[in-house]
């Protein structure tokens, strides 16, 4: 099939309408680009939002799990647990701080990690573990803070996918030493392009705040009295000025995606499509950024979806933890990640944004079709 | 002495009807990043810089740190930095694992020959020449130095921008070279950097380390991370302001240049004990700072501080007195010219906004404070 249908379901979404123009033509006529209101009031907001008590702006989600790498001195000779099913970035700030990942495999059920696996890769180096809420469905905390505790480990929690998902009850990101999450255009909450670091501990907070402008507090003029070595990665004003409006309207946009996410696991069913959604853990209130299944045949279907229009994404295809780069910044192949090699060949991402709709029964028509007997 | 009402700034970030409308047009398309305004913002700061290629990314810090990246600068490798710059040089070279070796400057305030020579080693990789002020650097001993070692030039022209040395454009003199976009630079797009270069490999080792090392060639699905990169990616909205004030640098440069001509003839006419820029003969300055030196700074500072006159120090601290880059360079008697510029030297207002009365008012406030 060479033909292809004009796109009309997208698996990413970016919101960007009058409201947030408005906002971020509110900064840009003064004289302030970064470091200013809109900045100071996105961060009260996310800590008023979040119950926390201490939230850094920056220039992407990466740069806010740097800044707090570096706050928790994690550098050289340290090893960081990070999942083998994620986002890159966990590897690579760990790798750019000088310590060394350690690729945890994740449980089939929720593609997340579990504290049994994580206990299986602790060593004497291990100083932190990026818990990674994928997809936006909570990683199971309270044992893992109990074992990071018992061998005073941090705990870093990465809720790029999951900002107003909960775990037992409490908001994903406000659990662990420090939390972080991203505000790029496939977010949850966008401001285009921005990050933010959470904590409860004023030291920390500090810190990355110094970090994340050359070693300086805010507002600071040139000084000459640095006693660490940052870089320069904050918010400008106009992206936080948007995050805030996304700010405001996430937990409208989560219950849809809930919907959503309601909708396909219903059609699913009905329709008897052999796809298998992630398991919805008790304790968890999912964010749903991603509402992804495993399917048999995936390549054939997201071919025979795009032809008929609809856009699907891979969270992931290639694992970070097999990609040469990574390899050779470890200097030793780490060896299969079972759970997450079968993943990479089986997952597919469906459109479920808040502009869906019935787009969904679309969505679900076709994969029936695609997997009808002929 | 009563107090006056005219505050005389160094510096002044504007915003006017063409940055407004332009913002506006860039929200109607493409809000956020990797889109056709900072494609144009980076062939159009090449082209200007007579060069093949611009990297832009989300501060000049950011901009160094992809090259020395792209070139594998690294642990065991020194890298050649004089020290009266910004801390984001020295930062960008220990992020990388490298040592940055701290040296004095020439009376000018720049690197050359003779120092970059007395620094050299077995292990040195790598030169950052700094454009101070906007004074180009000697560049053609220091490139000769490179070519016979295999060193590896970094122009930092955050402060220099259109510049020129022997008629070529810094940025184009060295292997690459970097600008800085921030609130107080030449050319201000609020926060954004970029470095230009004629290597294209250099440059796509850049541009894929700006974005998390990704393999372009796989498309948007996902990525492949061929190498270990960050995420320093600048925004639309933010290219495209400065595309609209690239395409006035060349007239601000000239008001610069104006206002510095008419401070040195002020300033000499009324015997100012103070020592003026020089220009030399292979230079077209940018102007971004005039910078006097001046004895009594501190006093003087605070007589034109009470007149509603800001001045600033670049910079006030060296590196080598910096507590995070002190280790580096223990022995201050070392830098006995960067020393000396610390403590004398005095960055006027000087932006293209000012007016010849206010101008004029400045110098005459200098010729004051000294005749008293």
């Amino acid at each position: 099939m060479s033909m292809s249908a004009p796109v009309k379901y997208q698996s990413m979404w970016t919101p960007f309408d009058a409201e947030m123009r408005e906002a971020m033509l509110r900064p840009t006529p003064g004289p302030v680009y970064y470091d200013g209101p809109e900045c100071d009031a996105f961060e009260r907001e996310m800590t008023a939002y979040l119950g926390m008590r201490h939230a850094v702006a920056t220039s992407s989600g990466t740069a806010a799990l740097y800044v707090a790498m570096r706050a928790l001195e994690i550098g050289p000779g340290d090893e960081v647990i990070v999942p083998a099913n994620g986002y890159l970035s966990a590897a690579e700030c760990t790798i750019t701080v000088g310590a060394r990942p350690v690729y945890c495999d994740v449980q089939e059920a929720t593609a997340n990690l579990d504290v049994e696996t994580v206990e299986h890769h602790l060593s004497s180096k291990t100083r932190a573990i990026i818990a990674i809420h994928t997809y936006g469905h909570a990683v199971d905390m309270d044992p893992l803070i109990e074992l990071a505790r018992a061998r005073r480990i941090y705990v870093i929690e990465d809720a790029a996918h999951a900002l107003g998902g909960e775990y037992k009850g409490r908001r994903l990101g406000s659990i662990g030493d420090v939390g972080f999450a991203s505000f790029a255009r496939k977010c949850v909450t966008v401001a285009g392009q921005g990050g933010m670091a959470f904590t409860n501990n004023a030291g920390w907070a500090r810190r990355m705040m110094r970090l994340r402008r050359h070693g300086w507090d805010r507002g600071d003029p040139y000084r000459g009295d640095v006693a660490v070595v940052g870089l320069n990665c904050v918010m400008n004003e106009c992206q936080a000025a948007v995050g805030r409006v996304s700010l405001s309207r996430l937990d409208r946009h989560n219950a849809i995606r809930a919907e959503n996410a309601a909708r396909y696991a219903e059609g699913i069913r009905a329709r008897k499509v052999p796809v298998r959604p992630f398991a919805v853990m008790p304790w968890a209130r999912h964010g749903w950024l991603h509402y992804v299944v495993r399917a048999p045949r995936r390549d054939d279907l997201l071919a025979f979806l795009r032809a008929r229009g609809i856009e699907c994404a891979i969270h992931y295809r290639h694992p970070v933890y097999r990609a040469p780069a990574y390899l050779a910044a470890t200097g030793d192949d780490p060896g299969p990640r079972l759970v997450t090699d079968r993943l990479a060949e089986e997952i597919v991402t469906l459109p479920s944004h808040p502009d869906m709709g019935e787009g969904i029964d679309v969505v679900v028509d076709a994969m029936a079709a695609f997997y009808e007997p002929r | 002495m009563a107090k006056v009402e005219r505050r005389i700034t160094t510096r002044l970030t504007v915003v006017d009807d063409e940055i407004r409308d332009t913002v506006l047009q860039v929200l109607e398309r493409t809000p956020y990043y990797a889109g056709p305004e900072t494609a144009s913002f980076e062939a159009e700061v090449a082209a200007y810089c007579g060069v093949g290629h611009g990297v832009a990314a989300n501060s000049g810090t950011s901009s160094l740190l992809l090259a020395l990246l792209a070139r594998r600068i690294g642990a065991g490798d020194e890298v050649i930095v004089p020290t009266n710059t910004f801390v984001s040089v020295p930062e960008c070279v220990l992020f990388v694992g490298a040592t940055p070796i701290l040296t004095d400057v020439e009376p000018d305030g720049n690197l050359g020959r003779a120092i970059v020579e007395r620094h050299l080693t077995s292990r040195t990789r790598a030169i950052i020449p700094v454009h101070t002020f906007g004074h180009p650097v000697e560049m053609d001993p220091i490139m000769d130095v490179a070519r016979q070692r295999d060193l590896f030039v970094v122009e930092d022209a955050a402060h220099a921008l259109g510049a020129r040395y022997k008629g070529r454009r810094v940025g184009s003199l060295g292997h690459v070279g970097f600008f800085s976009f921030a609130g107080k630079s030449i050319t201000v797009c609020g926060q954004a950097g970029m470095a230009v270069t004629d290597d294209a490999d250099l440059a796509a080792g850049m541009a894929t380390r700006r974005v998390h090392g990704w393999n372009q060639e796989v498309g948007n699905v996902w990525h492949v991370a061929d190498r270990l990169g960050l995420n320093l990616r600048t925004s639309e909205l933010l290219s495209a302001i400065g595309r609209v004030n690239l395409r006035k640098l060349d007239a601000w440069t000239a008001a610069r240049a104006a206002n510095a001509e008419r401070y040195s003839a002020k300033l000499s006419a009324g015997r100012a004990p103070v020592t003026l820029p020089v220009t030399r003969p292979d230079q077209d300055p940018g102007w971004l700072h005039y910078v006097i030196r001046a004895p009594r700074r501190d006093a003087l500072r605070a007589f034109l501080r009470e007149r509603g006159i800001e001045t600033q120090l670049h910079y006030p601290v060296p590196l080598h007195r910096q507590p995070a880059f002190q280790a580096l360079a223990p022995d201050p008697s070392a830098f006995p010219v960067a020393e000396a510029m610390a403590a004398d030297m005095l960055t006027l207002p000087s932006h293209p906004w000012m007016t010849a009365a206010d101008l004029a008012a400045v110098a005459d406030a200098i010729v004051e404070f000294y005749g008293e």
